[in-house]
């Protein structure tokens, strides 16, 4: 069953521009499976689209992309998109997975407890490693892909149709094997090994764990 | 003073791990910015927020190597 998805984008500076185009590879997949997709892109990635969007379309699955705080999420510019104890029932009756610093900590047992159905992020800053020679290639880039994909597995594993406790568990083995990768003996990269496990340290799953697109 | 000498261990620690990372590194970190490998160990050197951060990374991670937690839990296959 088609269900609708709404991803913000905003595309500001070399983080966002990163997130922004490994995005492209769920957005692409959710649509090769029928679902709609709503993307907020660049400066649309603001609170009052963002508001609109999710009182007209009532989306399934939101995943946010950007920057993020203890108690916030942020679009473009670093607007606040969402905030604890202002507007976290905006996210009410969807799964939310947030691909940006920290908001699991406050935000997310705070949406949980106003009708969020699950929220998968992170507690603490999100940490990934990029080589600033590629910075125009972003999908091209193989140390970043260490970082990004297994983030965005999460999305992947839902839209395949895994619960939220299984899209997280499948998100976490590919951490570890990320984590196994960079130590073997012939990689160039072992140093990487301690901010993958930052990130999957960091890494939640709140709410419901048997959730479903 | 051993509180010192142990600190002043640590940041060398942090330091050389930082050291070995190539200069084509950076990273990102929310909105804090984007940092290189000479940022960062500045960072580590003036013992502040974000140096405390990269601190605490570390030493999370050597714990982690102590407990021996490397294998793939709950696989369920991709």
């Amino acid at each position: 069953m088609s269900k609708t998805l709404l991803v913000t984008r905003p595309q500001y500076d070399h983080g966002t521009h990163y997130l922004f185009h490994w995005s492209i590879l769920y957005i692409n997949l959710a649509r090769a499976k029928g679902h709609k997709v709503l993307s907020l892109d660049r400066n649309r990635a603001n609170r009052k689209e963002l508001t609109g969007m999710m009182k007209k379309t009532n989306p399934r699955l939101i995943c946010f992309n950007g920057h993020g705080n203890y108690d916030l999420i942020a679009g473009y510019n670093n607007e606040v998109l969402v905030r604890t104890n202002d507007n976290e029932a905006l996210l009410a009756k969807t799964i939310v997975n947030v691909l940006a610093c920290s908001s699991g900590k406050l935000l997310g047992p705070a949406s949980i407890k106003n009708g969020t159905l699950a929220f998968i992020g992170y507690t603490e800053e999100f940490w990934f490693f990029y080589n600033n020679q590629e910075t125009s290639k972003p999908l091209a880039d193989e140390r970043a892909k260490l970082f990004l994909e297994p983030a965005n597995e999460t999305i992947n594993a839902l839209l395949k149709g895994h619960t939220t406790k299984e899209a997280y568990q499948k998100s976490q083995n590919l951490y570890l094997q990320n984590i196994q990768k960079v130590l073997v003996s012939n990689s160039s990269e072992p140093y990487l090994a301690r901010y993958l496990f930052w990130d999957m340290r960091n890494q939640v799953c709140l709410g419901d764990q048997n959730a479903l697109l | 003073m051993q509180n010192q000498t142990t600190q002043k261990q640590i940041m060398e620690l942090v330091i050389a791990r930082l050291q070995v990372m190539p200069p084509d590194v950076s990273v990102s970190i929310g909105s804090e910015g984007d940092f290189t490998r000479d940022q960062l160990i500045e960072h580590v050197k003036k013992h502040d927020k974000l140096g405390q951060k990269i601190t605490e990374i570390e030493l999370s991670y050597l714990k982690m190597l102590k407990e021996g937690n490397f294998y793939v839990q709950n696989p369920l296959g991709h």
